[in-house]
This record gives C-alpha cells, sequence and structure tokens, in this order.
C-alpha cells in the first residue's frame, strides 16, 4: 500500500511530479495504476531539500492529512518551491467499510516521511511490517533510545525508520553505511520474525534520502507466504520504477526525463508518473537502488537483496 | 476464401492446420486495412491481437530507455504481428507503422477465446504455435544480453542460503495436494486457479502429482526442466534470472505463478536458473501426467494448459521489456553483491 517518489538532481519545481504529470503522485492518490483493491488517502507528506532555503542542508517537512488533490495549501507550495531533492508519499491504508481497521489510524502523526531530531536522514515506507504488535517488545531492544522515545504514531514505518537510523554509525552517514544500515534492519527483521513465528508476507520498499543520496528497495520478506484474508493490494510483488536521464521535462504535456545517457537526474517512483511507462525502468524484486551525487552528475549503483 | 485459405497455408504459424481446420478459422477472422504512415499498434497500448499482413508492408519500431525509437524489423506479406496478445494481456512492447499502404486480416483474442469453445483443439493448435514464437523471439532477444555465465555466483548464493529458513514450513509440509489444500489458512485463496476445481479434478491432480518442498536458496537449473516439466508455486517464492556478464533477474514467481514452461516447450530456450527466494511447496508436472489428464479430463487439461499458455506470453513481455532496458547499464550492475558492499 502506499505511493511514493523521490527525486534527486537538478534544480526542479515539484509541481508537475505531484499534479500533472497524467500518472502524478496526486493522482495515484486515488487512482493507482500498479496496485489493486486500495486507494491511498491517508495523508500526504513531503521532505524538500533546496538551495533557496535558508538551512540548505534541512529539509522542508510538509505532513497532511487532507487529501492532496483538495489541498489549495499544498498545491500553492507546490508551485512556488524548486528543489533539488524530495521525498513524498500518500498514505495508503486498508478500511472495511467506512470503518478504518485495526492499528491503521489516519493521522498527521502516521503520515510519512518520517524524519526525527538529530538527523537529516528522511524515509518513507510503501509495505507493511505484519504482526508489528508482536514484534515491537524485540524491535524495542534494537533501537536505539533517542529514537525510541521519538515514535509518536502507530503505524509500521516509524518503527522501521526508527530500527535504520539506530543502525547507523553516526549522524551525516556515507552511502555505504546507509546502505548496510537497510541490509542490517532487514537481517534484524528476519530473525526476530523467525524468533516470533512470523512468517507472513511483508513488503519492505523503502524510500530513504538525506538529500544528497537515496535509496530504494524492493523487497518483500516471505513473499508467496499469505494470511487468509489478504488484500488484493498485498498479492501482488509491490512495483518500483526509476527514470534517469539529465532533466525530467513537460514538453506538449508529454513528460520524460530526457539527455540520458547524462546521468544529472533521478526518480525512483512506486508506479511511473506517467501513464506510459516506456521511459521508465522496472526495478527487479529483492533488489536496492542507490544514487549519490559526485559534482553535476549521480553515481547509481544496484545491488541483489540476498539475505 | 479460397486464396485466403491458400495464403494462410504459407504462414509457418498455420503450417500445421488441417485444411478443415483452416476453413473454421476463416470465419472469425477480421480484415483490417491502414494507409502508409499509421501507427497500427502503438509500443505501451493495449494489443488488438494477431494480425496477418496480405498486401503492403509496415515497419516495427522499438523506443527504448533514453526516447531512440530504433526500427527493428520490416515485415512484408504473409508475415504476423500482435501474436502475444493472444497468450497474455500485456501491453504491446513495440510499435508498428505501415510502410505502405496495407491490408490484413485479425485475430482478436475474443475471437480465439469463441474458437476455443467450439473448435478447441483448433485453438490448442494455434496456442501452442505461437507459444513457440514466443519462446524463439524470446531466444531472439536473449541472444543480444551477454552470454558469458558466471556460474560462481550463483553457487555463492546457494552456500549461503543452505539451511532452511523457515520453522513454519514443515506444518504445511505434505506430499499430497488435496491435503495440503485442507490446511487452514494455505491456498488455494491467492490462486484463482484452484479455486476454479471442482473436486472431482482436485482428487484426479491429487493422485497424479507429488508436492515438493524446496528451500530458500535451492536452484532449478533448467536442465533439470527441458522438455519435461513445469513448476507451480503453492507457498513461497521463485526468481528467475539469466546468467551473463551480470546476473540478469527476470520474474518472480509466487503462488500459482508458473514457472519453467518455456523451457517446456522450447528445447532451445536459454539458460535460465530459479533461485528459491523464500521457503515453498511446488507441485511440477511432467509430461505423462500431463497426458494422463488430457485423456481422463480435458477440462482439466484445458485449464492448465491456459495457464501455461499465458506464462509464456507473460516472461515474453518480461524479456522485451529487458531488452527495452538494455542500454541502461546501472540495471545490470546486480553483479555488485551484498558482499562487496
Amino acid at each position: 500500500m502506499c505511493r511514493a517518489f523521490m527525486y534527486l538532481g537538478q534544480t526542479l519545481s515539484f509541481h508537475d511530479l505531484l499534479y500533472k504529470t497524467d500518472a502524478s503522485l496526486v493522482k495515484q492518490a486515488y487512482d493507482p495504476r500498479y496496485m489493486r483493491g486500495i486507494q491511498n488517502l491517508g495523508g500526504f507528506g513531503m521532505a524538500v531539500w533546496s538551495q533557496q532555503f535558508l538551512v540548505p542542508a534541512e529539509p522542508m517537512v510538509f505532513r497532511s492529512i487532507t487529501l492532496p488533490f483538495y489541498d489549495k495549501n499544498l498545491e500553492n507550495i507546490a508551485a512556488k518551491i524548486k528543489g533539488e531533492c524530495v521525498l513524498a508519499h500518500v498514505r495508503g491504508l486498508s478500511y472495511e467499510g467506512e470503518q478504518v481497521s485495526g492499528d491503521n489510524i489516519v493521522s498527521q502523526q502516521n503520515v510519512h516521511p518520517f524524519m526525527f531530531e538529530g538527523t537529516n536522514v528522511v524515509m518513507a515506507h510503501n509495505g507493511t511490517l505484519s504482526h508489528l504488535d508482536s514484534l515491537k517488545a524485540a524491535l524495542s531492544a534494537e533501537i536505539k533510545p533517542q529514537y525510541f522515545s521519538q515514535i509518536k504514531g502507530s503505524t509500521d514505518t516509524e518503527w522501521l525508520y526508527a530500527l535504520f537510523l539506530s543502525r547507523l554509525p553516526s549522524l551525516a552517514p556515507t552511502l555505504r553505511e546507509m546502505i548496510e544500515a537497510v541490509f542490517e534492519s532487514f537481517d534484524i527483521l528476519r530473525i526476530i520474525r523467525g524468533d516470533n513465528g512470523i512468517d507472513f508476507f511483508s513488503p519492505l520498499n523503502f524510500f530513504i534520502t538525506d538529500g544528497q543520496k537515496l535509496i530504494a528497495t524492493r523487497y518483500v520478506i516471505d513473499y508467496g507466504h499469505y494470511l487468509p484474508g489478504i488484500l488484493d493490494a498485498h498479492l501482488d510483488y509491490h512495483s518500483l520504477w526509476y527514470t534517469l536521464g539529465e532533466a525530467y521535462t513537460g514538453i506538449d504535456e508529454h513528460y520524460e526525463m530526457r539527455g540520458y545517457p547524462l546521468k544529472n537526474s533521478i526518480i525512483v517512483s512506486s508506479e511511473p508518473l506517467t501513464i506510459d511507462p516506456s521511459s521508465w525502468i522496472r526495478i527487479p524484486e529483492y533488489s536496492l537502488l542507490a544514487a549519490e551525487r559526485n559534482g553535476d552528475t549521480l553515481d547509481i549503483q544496484m545491488y541483489d537483496i540476498d539475505l | 476464401m479460397h486464396n485466403l485459405e491458400s495464403k494462410f497455408k504459407e504462414i509457418p504459424l498455420f503450417a500445421d492446420l488441417l485444411p478443415e481446420e483452416l476453413a473454421q478459422l476463416m470465419s472469425y477472422l477480421q480484415p483490417f486495412s491502414a494507409p502508409a504512415g499509421t501507427r497500427i499498434i502503438s509500443q505501451a497500448t493495449k494489443h488488438r491481437g494477431l494480425h496477418i499482413l496480405l498486401s503492403g508492408s509496415v515497419e516495427v519500431w522499438l523506443k527504448i530507455f533514453g526516447g531512440t525509437e530504433l526500427n527493428i524489423a520490416s515485415l512484408k506479406t504473409g508475415d504476423i504481428f500482435g501474436e502475444v496478445s493472444l497468450l497474455s494481456n500485456f501491453v504491446a512492447t513495440s510499435s508498428v507503422i505501415a510502410k505502405e499502404d496495407v491490408t490484413g486480416i485479425l485475430l482478436t483474442p475474443n475471437s480465439l477465446q469463441t474458437i476455443s469453445v467450439i473448435y478447441r483443439q483448433l485453438s490448442d493448435k494455434i496456442k501452442h504455435a505461437i507459444a513457440l514464437r514466443c519462446c524463439e523471439r524470446s531466444r531472439q532477444l536473449l541472444h543480444y544480453i551477454p552470454s558469458k555465465a558466471k556460474h560462481q555466483e550463483v553457487w555463492q548464493i546457494h552456500e549461503r542460503f543452505a539451511e532452511p529458513s523457515k520453522k513454519g514450513i514443515d506444518s504445511l509440509n505434505t506430499s499430497s495436494l488435496r491435503e495440503f489444500l485442507q490446511i487452514p489458512g494455505t491456498p488455494p485463496f491467492p490462486i484463482p486457479f484452484f479455486n476454479t476445481l471442482s473436486q472431482d479434478e482436485i482428487d484426479l491432480l491429487s493422485s497424479l502429482v507429488k508436492l515438493h518442498v524446496l528451500y530458500r536458496g535451492d536452484i532449478i537449473h533448467n536442465s533439470d526442466i527441458q522438455g519435461e516439466c513445469f513448476y507451480w508455486p503453492l507457498w513461497g517464492a521463485v526468481q528467475a534470472m539469466v546468467l551473463g556478464d551480470h546476473r540478469i533477474k527476470i520474474a518472480t514467481y509466487g503462488p500459482g505463478e508458473v514457472f519453467g514452461t518455456v523451457e517446456y516447450i522450447d528445447k532451445l530456450a536459454p539458460a535460465y536458473r530459479y533461485i528459491m527466494r523464500e521457503d515453498g511447496i511446488y507441485l511440477s508436472l511432467n509430461k505423462d501426467v500431463l497426458a494422463t489428464i488430457k485423456e481422463r479430463n480435458s477440462l482439466l487439461w484445458d485449464k492448465i494448459m491456459r495457464v501455461l499458455w499465458s506464462s509464456i506470453g507473460a516472461q515474453m513481455a518480461c524479456i522485451n521489456w529487458i531488452f527495452l532496458q538494455l542500454n541502461v547499464e546501472d540495471m545490470y550492475q546486480a553483479g555488485q553483491e551484498v558482499d562487496n558492499v
């Protein structure tokens, strides 16, 4: 569930990515094309890094439970700012009739992306960690106190974020350290799930960035191990795509990344931001994509997740 | 119409059809025509069906990542295109543009569905011929992917994964399909196929096949499959890879998504490896079992073959996708394993 995208590259207005492309993130809130049986109406959030900000290294974080397609404030803000990096997310959560089920509470505390005090590393998540309640005790032991105390909401993602941050050796991690922290987090999850007898499908598509580098994972622990009553949205391996080039531009309403093989800008997204996917690349299952600024260009790497 | 039938006999796809089958087919075909310059099929849109060119010529254009459009083929009278649409509902992976004024005939997926109800044998022959053609085309596409195998990479993974990972798998461990389907909380709920089976069909299938447990890290080589059997995950997940200069991930199969079907019908299929990503329960179907099913319950055989053909179409589409992205070298740096991080 959920949809998200990250952008890293040349200075860009994010208004088009959020609103104007024919499969923009805001449209994915009510009409996702690569997931079944659920909409993403549980809140919108974004973290933006811009050289125009007073402190460029720190992102502006916007999180709201207002439906983004009705949120004029969001649209106005999006039209006015440009930046070099953004992580945006619309939250999907299950519902039974009119009642939101279980711990899926709609509140601002549960809206992604998450950014704890003391770090500029931001994270959003597409997926769900099944049986979170059964894992909280074991997870708590793996989370540093300074991050544990900042868990305010009821969503699994905030716990996953705290687990990931606790694996980082410093407040300004390198890309390598961030990748290792992701793999260590997945490893810990496998172990504590096994210890607690939990071996059911849990998609862990992470979107992580600090404004200079980004990591995205396409990974499902225990894919193919289903619970009765599983949602249609969870039957498929959660999707993840990216596009790469000099700059993302729209010409005559036709948006795509242009200028490849230059690698100045990248978008990683739960699904293509255009109906025509031909300028997008499907990231294979069990993979991690990492990108980092290197002057004006980006270094891109792809790793297999074979824990 | 007689002239049309004789033209059909020249098309390899229909070469094995008997005269009476050709006559049956004729009434389900629709004529089409397009002036020069018309985009008959647009990449990334829904296919209309199998097109058979009777006059004129067309060009096949492939838009690859980065926006470049490549002219990859010219087709003339007697050639066909759009056939994958008869096996799966994937979007078109290339565009077809009329180079001259063209005429032809069209076999739509709906028409083939109707044929399959009335003339089952004819429909089977057509689907089998198309599946073979898809396999051939997959081979052609994979020919472009570097073929220098690095077996060592795979075996390193195998060693790392050697221990079974799940405690719970034992509770599902039965060799009987009937017993498996009766375990609370197991499929068939996520597998539409098994929901369509009658009790008689489940009983027949159960009497003929045994289930296997495969563990995370286990590998099935296509040489184990070639022409012999294909696999049906009921629980767990497997990922297909092609080994070249880099490992190339083709697709991941979860419960209900059959794999090994390309090798099953194409003895020349490339060197796929199927790596178990999760512990799982698998049903394998071999030629003898399928022959028995065909003899004893043709409806069940139909259902199984439909799944098989559909999976070949899906795999063809996956390989097409990879081909489109071949020039993005980063995609294929999967060889940088976790060990190197």
